[in-house]
């Protein structure tokens, strides 16, 4: 069973009467524990196929498969469970919530899927310890560096034992050794969680580091590798 | 409860993100509910105060038993003669400041070449004293001794018309309630002023014995007024009921001051509909303000509930978010505010605003006083605030609904 298969994926955006396609037809499948980058210039449609495949965007025409489950008819709520039990997000602009400290950034996830509160701080600061951020657990986002904020957007995205974790170009905002830091992170995360990563990117140097690149160019796969 | 505890910390530290805006709008809460607080204070305790003047002055009481059909056909066909049973009860009721009788009736007052038809008043002098202010209010000669039953006391508009003076032998012809004529003669011994021009320029009170035989009554009374020591509407209702168990409801009729003066309830009401016309204006000018906050609030976040969303937060929680927000700044605001309103009312109740030379005619035409005071009750503290409060919540609807439907990928977009 793949964790997720896409079936002819389309989507046209409607900015001023105008009809933009995003994506024409794309059909991808990624298995359980890949490593994963979605390259392309943009505007070749990466972020909108992450937000497809994360139940975020609905699309004009196909279907997407999570563990062989239609993602696509589902409602608002639906998807809101789906994302909080099975999907991780790690975003460009780090996007941790600026009035909650990194612990408690890690900490929320968890509190909506109920967990108690005990074993919820256990893992947090567990996992704040794996991104070496241990001692930063009671900062506020905007007393820390990007590569430390995204650190955190990363063990936030995880911590909650997602089978995926989706990140839209992770990187774009840090310099090369933050970022090299990050996807060592994220492929040491993948391996000893066994957590399928999927990342957007146009750097040739997060290119390299993955185990799998689909190439998009004008909304349609052009490579894989 | 943990996911509540975090609902409301992270509602708390998002009121204070924006530090100085919040602090604005719960200070425009706060201005705005001592403001409905004192100006609420001030109506119900002018309003008890006023009707308590003008029931003085009106010499009527502020609870009256009549014969059944007296209020609404008031004519000296309708009397009673005041049972062993009543008196005894009403002296002994300790809420009770005092009971009087009356006898009134309709008649002509001559003086030399002068008359003019006034109404009588018969009254008992001492137990008179124990209901109203008509000794305080003789402003020449003396009130009626308790055996004078040839004295009369005018009022000093009436005195004018008829051209008379302290001391002026007065005519009173009257109908008995036989249907035959009633006449005697009186001495005037004192003028009295009670500030109501309708008042000073019709009556004329007698000793009520002298009553009784001009309208030919024997014992009986027109009616009984009563005082009480704490004349609230909750006791008056309680007396009342206490009465009606005492008489022949088929016989007697007792009835409260809004009852026997439906008149003056009508000006408290119109009163009280232009001050709570203030109010409401007040209330849609917080309620802007409030809407301002949440919506700025609402409208700058919107990428973090973009976020919210794609963690799998739940779209009614971000709701119930928006809504702890406004309820907090809406909380601190009412609260802040009724303490202040109240603080402000305490004051004005030990030190009412004195308004004299100011334009009151009206109300000095109703024989009240230009003085305002000011009521503190529970009540009077709590309930203006809990609208505010209760309108702070409902206002941030609009913009919690909004946050609410917000698309994750719209709301991560935008700057």
């Amino acid at each position: 069973m793949s964790l997720i298969r896409t079936e002819g994926l389309e989507k046209i955006y409607r900015l001023d009467h105008v009809e933009v396609p995003a994506l024409r037809g794309v059909d991808l499948t990624i298995e359980g524990e890949e490593f994963l980058a979605i390259a392309g210039p943009s505007g070749s449609g990466k972020t909108t196929l992450l937000n497809l495949i994360g139940g975020l965007d609905r699309p004009t025409a196909g279907q997407v498969f999570l563990e062989e489950q239609e993602i696509t008819r589902l409602n608002k709520s639906r998807l809101a469970e789906l994302r909080l039990r099975k999907i991780g997000f790690v975003f460009q602009a780090y996007n941790l919530l600026p009035v909650l400290t990194a612990l408690e950034n890690v900490e929320y996830v968890m509190l909506l899927q109920g967990i108690a509160a005990g074993e919820r701080r256990q893992r947090a600061l567990a996992i704040l310890g794996e991104v070496g951020l241990a001692e930063y657990a009671n900062r506020f986002p905007n007393l820390m560096s990007g590569g430390q904020q995204q650190r955190v957007a990363v063990a936030r995205a995880i911590v909650a034992q997602p089978k995926l974790v989706l990140a839209d170009e992770p990187t774009a905002n840090l310099d090369s050794t933050a970022s090299s830091e990050l996807l060592d992170l994220m492929r040491q995360l993948n391996r000893d969680h066994g957590v399928t990563f999927v990342f957007s990117t146009h750097d040739p140097l997060v290119m390299e580091r993955a185990e799998r690149l689909v190439r998009l160019r004008d909304g349609k796969v052009f490579g894989d590798e | 409860m943990s996911s509540l505890r975090l609902l409301m910390k992270l509602a708390w530290r998002n009121v204070w993100r924006n530090r100085r805006r919040s602090l604005i709008t719960i200070a425009s809460v706060a201005f705005s509910a001592a403001i409905l607080v004192f100006t609420e204070a001030l109506l119900v305790g002018s309003h008890e105060q006023m009707v308590l003047q003008v029931l003085d002055t009106h010499g009527v009481g502020q609870l009256q038993i009549h014969a059944r059909g007296y209020q609404d056909d008031p004519t000296i066909f309708r009397s009673f003669v005041p049972s062993a049973k009543l008196l005894r009860f009403l002296k002994g009721d300790r809420e009770l400041r005092g009971f009087a009788p009356r006898v009134q009736g309709e008649g002509l007052a001559e003086v030399g070449q002068e008359s003019k038809g006034v109404m009588v008043v018969g009254i008992d002098p001492e137990l008179e004293q124990g209901v109203t202010p008509l000794a305080a209010e003789i402003v020449t000669g003396d009130y009626l001794e308790p055996n004078d039953l040839q004295g009369a006391l005018v009022g000093e508009r009436l005195l004018k018309s008829l051209k008379a003076k302290i001391g002026a032998s007065l005519a009173l012809v009257t109908q008995t309630r036989r249907g035959t004529l009633g006449a005697a003669r009186f001495q005037i011994r004192g003028i009295f002023r009670t500030g109501v021009p309708a008042l000073d320029e019709n009556l004329i009170y007698l000793n009520i014995k002298s009553t009784q035989r001009l309208f030919a009554f024997g014992d009986r009374v027109t009616m009984l007024i009563l005082k009480l020591r704490d004349p609230t509407l909750a006791k008056l209702n309680h007396l009342k009921r206490a009465l009606l168990a005492q008489v022949n409801p088929q016989k007697l009729e007792v009835l409260t001051w809004p009852e026997f003066m439906p008149e003056l309830v009508q000006f408290l009401r119109f009163d009280s509909a232009s001050g709570y016309v203030f109010l409401l204006i007040l209330l849609l000018v917080i309620a802007f303000g409030v809407l301002n906050t949440i919506l700025m609030a609402v409208l700058e976040r919107t990428r973090e509930f973009g976020v919210l969303l794609s963690l799998g937060t739940q779209p009614r929680r971000i709701f119930g978010m928006i809504l702890l927000e406004a309820l907090l700044i809406s909380l601190i605001g009412a609260t802040a505010g009724a303490l202040l309103g109240s603080g402000v009312s305490a004051y004005v109740v030990q030190h009412p605003i004195n308004l004299s030379g100011s334009s009151m005619e009206s109300f000095e035409s109703w024989g009240i006083k230009p003085l305002f005071y000011a009521k503190l009750s529970w009540g009077i503290a709590v309930y203006p605030a809990l609208i505010v409060l209760g309108l702070g919540v409902l206002i941030a609807l609009w913009p919690a609904l909004r946050a609410a439907r917000i698309e994750p990928v719209e709301a991560l977009h935008t700057r």
